[in-house]
């Protein structure tokens, strides 16, 4: 990956992240240095919060989650009404496009997306999963595989493409 | 890993852009623990499907 393509960039953590640097913390942390060491800056977002601290079934576990949470002590964006509209928006274009490849792509991920466009191109996301944020709409603009012993994990750097965008809304007429 | 303090909140708003350095590292901090409980969820929703 070029080195320029994440300095100083404000980077939003999608879940999968931070659920793969927890299981396999030794095989990312080479990489989370590399991001370190390019004063890129982690952000999340109140939905990707929720989706995280949802993995706990108990209120220790929950405690545990959300203080691993707080220590990072990492920005937060929160969901405002015109990401809400934007996410639906966006649902009917990859519906109307078949650019997403389930049935129906999770709130939490629309609402990623919709931020991304909020922010256009001051901040990019790290996502495992580039199936829910379609060339239609985005841009990869780079792309790292992590070796972590029982699967080769795609780390994607996600930027939104404003001109893919319009184009997009115009021919849905949306 | 120490219970969240009471005063400082989880879902406090930040500005874009008002951070200029970061350390990753600090990620790795009781990372194990954590895992370990989403491993534990993943398995609980494997099974569930299963079923």
């Amino acid at each position: 990956m070029k080195d320029e393509l994440l300095k100083n960039k404000s980077i939003l953590l999608d879940t999968n992240i931070l659920i793969a640097y927890s299981k396999y913390t030794n095989h990312l942390d080479p990489f989370f240095s590399y991001l370190t060491k390019h004063d890129s800056i982690p952000y999340i977002t109140d939905a990707i919060s929720f989706e995280f601290l949802r993995y706990s079934c108990t209120g220790g576990e929950f405690k545990k989650l959300e203080g691993w949470l707080l220590a990072q002590d990492m920005p937060m964006i929160h969901s405002k009404p015109e990401d809400v509209e934007t996410a639906t928006k966006l649902s009917v274009m990859y519906a109307n496009k078949r650019m997403a490849d389930k049935k129906q792509v999770s709130f939490v991920d629309m609402l990623n997306a919709a931020q991304l466009i909020r922010y256009k191109d001051e901040i990019v996301l790290m996502t495992t999963d580039i199936h829910d944020y379609p060339l239609g709409i985005f841009d990869r603009i780079g792309v790292q595989a992590i070796d972590v012993v029982d699967q080769v994990l795609t780390v994607a750097f996600i930027r939104y493409n404003e001109q893919k965008y319009k184009k997009c809304r115009l021919d849905v007429d949306i | 890993m120490k219970s969240p303090n009471n005063k400082k909140k989880l879902f406090r708003e930040s500005e874009l852009g008002n951070r200029k350095t970061f350390n990753w590292s600090s990620f790795k901090k009781d990372a194990k623990e954590v895992g370990e409980i989403i491993r534990k969820r993943e398995e609980y929703e494997r099974r569930a499907v299963e079923k």
